[in-house]
């Protein structure tokens, strides 16, 4: 009886993680079809044949191409930015218990918890009462706030499974606090801070409701221009960009799994 | 110290500030067909008033009650799921199911709402579902379901990923003991894996919930204008009708739920981890 | 060549390849909202042919009155010069102080223009250059559609279940809720008959669709969701291209088409307005109007650039006709009613949709 249950029991788990995992893939690949429909318009699954004139037309469509360009540009800058304030303050962070540390850390990652439309929607009150912004600035700005706290959260992980001794060790030795945190503290939460980067640079490509409302004619994200594509034209190149953003991003990824390896930034917890 | 400075300043600036203008709009009078507040106007709490009338009622129970039985579903299915990965023994396996999960969640969030909408919308297998259970594809109850498939296509890579750390958590010795001592398999997990994964569940439950709650794009594409969550009434004050206050007013109270929620999951796990430590 | 060498070697060739380059406007052009398919195409080759003058052409994000949003928050530096509009738009660019006067001078090809066409403020001036006169009404996908729609009655049919896509409020300045005003004893001063009915509506559940930006609704038509909905020319003419469509008009006093213009408002804080004006003078000249128009499938407001072909259901003669048979709401008082009326459908509306 239990054998048989517990049978019952794999079995049913077997299948709930083989849907799962169907569940997952399947809408993506039904995407992948439908960007290489040959159809004029959105028409019911399954495209009676495929071409690549969606994957043409994109080419050829400036906004996205230059929305592309603004979107790494200004995750890049974004990111050079937070991690040059973030890893200060990760560290200073770390340093031991005192008081307000956890309310503040609370306040540097609250622009994760925050829903993106009220961000966006404060941060266009506050540019408008200031009369004088750039839609570059506006973005950098809030992209800069929103990847602040990957960066901390990575610096802060990094910290806490380290040995303070190390460092201490290397003072008493002689080396000055600058000394050690270069050459102790950094390289070792070198991987974590990798991580966090690679987080924030994801986060800040794909992010969409904040950057709604910061963006303007000059400048444009490539995830609003979809948007912006999807509600004013009725064709499937929008389809076409999705899939080519999806693959940069899953080669992206593979590139950094194979330096540094994904599953070791999860840590394999103490039992592992 | 000194090297929190900066990252304060900013995010003072940045966010502080704009919050607190948000206030101030969400209390000031507007005029109809004019643009944004009228700042020769009094100050006002009608705005506020206006959003907790029963008409905004369906708004409320759609953003909930939808994200919780997303986030609900994301932890039952994922669990598994999380467990066999934090249990396999091959690096190698791991790393797969990890790259995958990760992968997922890196994959635009607009290339996922626009896959499920191709999918499982009325040009997928939505028309054939629909028939199958008898009610039709443009009923309330169709729209809903679709915009529950998109909440969970969005959420069910974090869950994973967090309930793997989760499962982690949990000394295989002691599940080795349990069956040794005779318990089941099945048992084992309803007695032993279960109620120390307990509190992680909840939290991560919670963590799921949260940020549905914030979601735009998902009921945006999804929602057809029939669901239609808080962020997107927030979006329609601001882009369609040029009325900020009501706009400024719904996002504070959106603000207020979201910290409510953040408050319960951030005692969770607080309490778990003191009572881990002790 | 370790790692890192592999990492930074690939994405420098990844960068090459893609031939990506961030995008700022140059400096030297100008900037222009326009709407999306077939608008921004036409304008484009429009400004091509000029060739004077670098235009960027940007689509709306959302409805053509979000852009009144945007101007908002960044004036009196706006990031664009000119938009392109209509007519229930143009009063609240006026009132705001927004739209920059036009003359006869600046524009002459304005004078071939009947003026009524113009949008004024309250001392007279000209604060528009029309381009189109265009319209919108209901209509239905033949074949698809169970039943042939022919009066406003129709839409409560019992056979028309999840049939129609709706309008949200705020599209084409909540046209379809006066029309429905207009069929039961309203207009657009007195909308509680139109509330009711589309209270009413609502409650039939036939309602399958509500949109909130007209590429939505054409999509929904083309893709078989919906089949019956309230629509402006050039959408209907790029659903007519996927599947057949027929515009409801002039077969019953109960569905009124309803007519407006479109045009350019050039802003008031552009540092190019003289260029801007010699672009928008050659783009209402008659042949550029022509094509233009045929593109968009709009009439020309240059009454030099005769009529537009396969747009006969606009097309309405003779006093009686027009007064059985099309409307021309008071578009002033249309524009400030935008935040009642959605907040009224979010209201009263949406939760009998549930």
């Amino acid at each position: 009886m239990r054998r048989a249950i517990d049978k019952a029991g794999a079995v049913l788990e077997r299948v709930t993680v083989a849907l799962v995992c169907l569940f997952l893939v399947a809408p993506i690949i039904a995407l992948i079809f439908m960007s290489l429909d040959s159809r004029a318009y959105l028409a019911p699954f399954p495209p009676p044949s495929l071409s690549l004139r969606w994957y043409a037309k994109l080419l050829h469509t400036d906004l996205l191409l230059k929305a592309a360009g603004n979107t790494a540009l200004i995750a890049a800058t974004a990111t050079a930015t937070a991690l040059l304030i973030g890893v200060p303050a990760g560290l200073a962070l770390s340093g031991g218990h005192w008081r307000g540390r956890n309310l503040l850390t609370g306040f540097l990652m609250s622009p994760l918890a925050i829903p993106g439309v009220v961000l966006g929607f404060c941060m266009l009150l506050f540019w408008a009462k200031l009369q004088f912004s750039t839609g570059f600035l506006r973005l950098y700005c809030a992209h800069t706030v929103l990847t602040l706290p990957f960066i901390l959260r990575a610096v802060m992980g990094g910290t806490d499974g380290l040995n303070r001794n190390l460092a201490s060790a290397a003072e008493s030795l002689g080396a000055t606090p600058t000394r050690s945190l270069v050459d102790i503290t950094l390289p070792l939460i070198r991987a974590n801070i990798v991580a966090g980067v690679v987080f924030a640079i994801a986060f800040s490509i794909d992010e969409i409701a904040v950057s709604l409302f910061l963006t303007d004619p000059n400048i444009t994200t490539l995830p609003v221009a979809m948007v912006s594509l999807m509600r004013s034209s009725f064709d499937l190149s929008v389809a076409a960009a999705a899939v080519a953003l999806m693959v940069t991003t899953v080669l992206a990824l593979l590139v950094l799994h194979l330096i540094f390896g994904m599953d070791r930034i999860l840590g394999r917890g103490q039992y592992g | 110290m000194l090297g929190l400075a900066p990252a304060v300043l900013l995010t003072a600036f940045l966010l502080l500030i704009p919050l607190g203008l948000m206030l101030h709009e969400s209390v000031q009078t507007y005029t109809p067909g004019r643009i944004g507040s009228d700042e020769a106007g009094p100050l006002t709490l009608e705005n506020f008033r206006e959003i907790l009338t029963v008409s905004y009622l369906s708004y409320f129970t759609d953003t909930f009650l939808l994200s919780m039985i997303a986030a609900i579903v994301a932890v039952i299915v994922c669990f598994p799921l999380a467990y066999r990965i934090a249990r396999l023994s091959g690096r190698r396996a791991r790393a797969m199911w990890i790259f995958f999960l990760m992968s997922l969640l890196f994959v635009s969030a607009l290339a996922k709402v626009y896959a499920i909408s191709v999918s499982f919308g009325p040009v997928g297998i939505l028309p054939y579902v629909t028939r199958a259970i008898g009610i039709s594809q443009n009923s309330l109850l169709a729209i809903q379901g679709v915009v529950i498939i998109g909440l969970l296509h969005y959420l069910m890579p974090i869950v994973t990923l967090s309930l793997i750390g989760a499962v982690q958590g949990v000394n295989p010795r002691l599940l080795d003991a349990s069956q040794s001592l005779g318990a089941s398999q099945l048992e084992t997990h309803l007695l032993i894996t279960l109620p120390l994964c307990g509190r992680a569940l909840l939290s991560t439950f919670l963590f799921a919930t949260t940020l549905s709650i914030s979601a735009f794009v998902i009921p945006l594409i999804l929602g057809r204008g029939r669901v239609a969550f808080l962020s997107n009434l927030i979006y329609t004050r601001f882009g369609e009708i040029s009325n900020y206050p009501s706009g400024a007013a719904f996002a504070i109270v959106l603000l207020s739920l979201v910290a409510a929620a953040l408050a319960c999951t951030t005692f969770l796990t607080r309490s778990r981890r003191r009572k881990a430590a002790a | 060549m370790d790692r890192r060498e592999l990492l930074i070697g690939m994405a420098g060739g990844v960068a090459a390849l893609s031939g990506i380059q961030p995008g700022f406007a140059e400096e030297s052009g100008a900037v222009a909202m326009e709407w999306g398919t077939p608008y921004i195409e036409a304008s484009r080759s429009m400004s091509e042919r000029f060739g004077k003058l670098a235009v960027n052409f940007v689509p709306y994000e959302g409805s053509a009155a979000g852009v009144l949003a945007k101007i908002k928050a960044t004036w009196p530096n706006p990031p664009f010069d000119f938009v392109d509009n209509w007519s229930a738009v143009f009063p609240a660019l006026i009132r705001e102080g927004w739209a920059q006067t036009v003359s006869v001078t600046d524009v002459p090809n304005l004078a071939d223009v009947p003026e009524q066409l113009i949008a004024k403020d309250d001392k007279g001036n000209w604060k528009s250059i029309p381009r189109s006169k265009s319209g919108a009404g209901w209509g239905y996908a033949k074949g698809k559609s169970p039943i042939e729609i022919k009066k406003i009655d129709d839409l409560f049919s019992s056979n028309l279940k999840g049939q129609i896509a709706l309008p949200g409020p705020t599209q084409n300045s909540g046209l379809h809720i006066v029309s429905l005003a207009l069929a039961f004893g309203g207009n657009e001063r007195n909308i509680d008959p139109g509330f009711k009915a589309l209270a009413d509506l609502a409650k039939t559940g036939n309602v399958g669709r509500v949109y909130n930006v007209f590429s939505e609704g054409v999509a929904s038509i083309t893709s078989g969701e919906t089949s019956v909905t309230f629509t402006d020319a050039s959408s209907l003419n790029t659903i007519a291209a996927s599947v057949p469509f027929i515009p409801v008009a002039q077969t019953d006093s109960s569905m009124k088409v309803f007519l407006w213009t479109e045009g350019w408002v050039v802003l008031a804080s552009s540092k190019k307005k003289k260029e801007i004006f010699d672009l928008l003078n050659f783009s209402i000249s008659p042949a550029e109007a022509r094509a233009f128009n045929s593109a968009i499938k709009a009439s020309a407001a240059n009454a030099k650039a005769g009529p537009i072909e396969g747009l006969s259901w606009l097309d309405i003669q003779g006093d009686e006709s027009f007064k059985k048979f099309a409307y021309v709401p008071d578009f002033d008082y249309l524009s400030a009613q935008g935040d009642a009326w959605a907040k009224r459908f979010e209201a009263e509306i949406m939760p009998l949709l549930r």
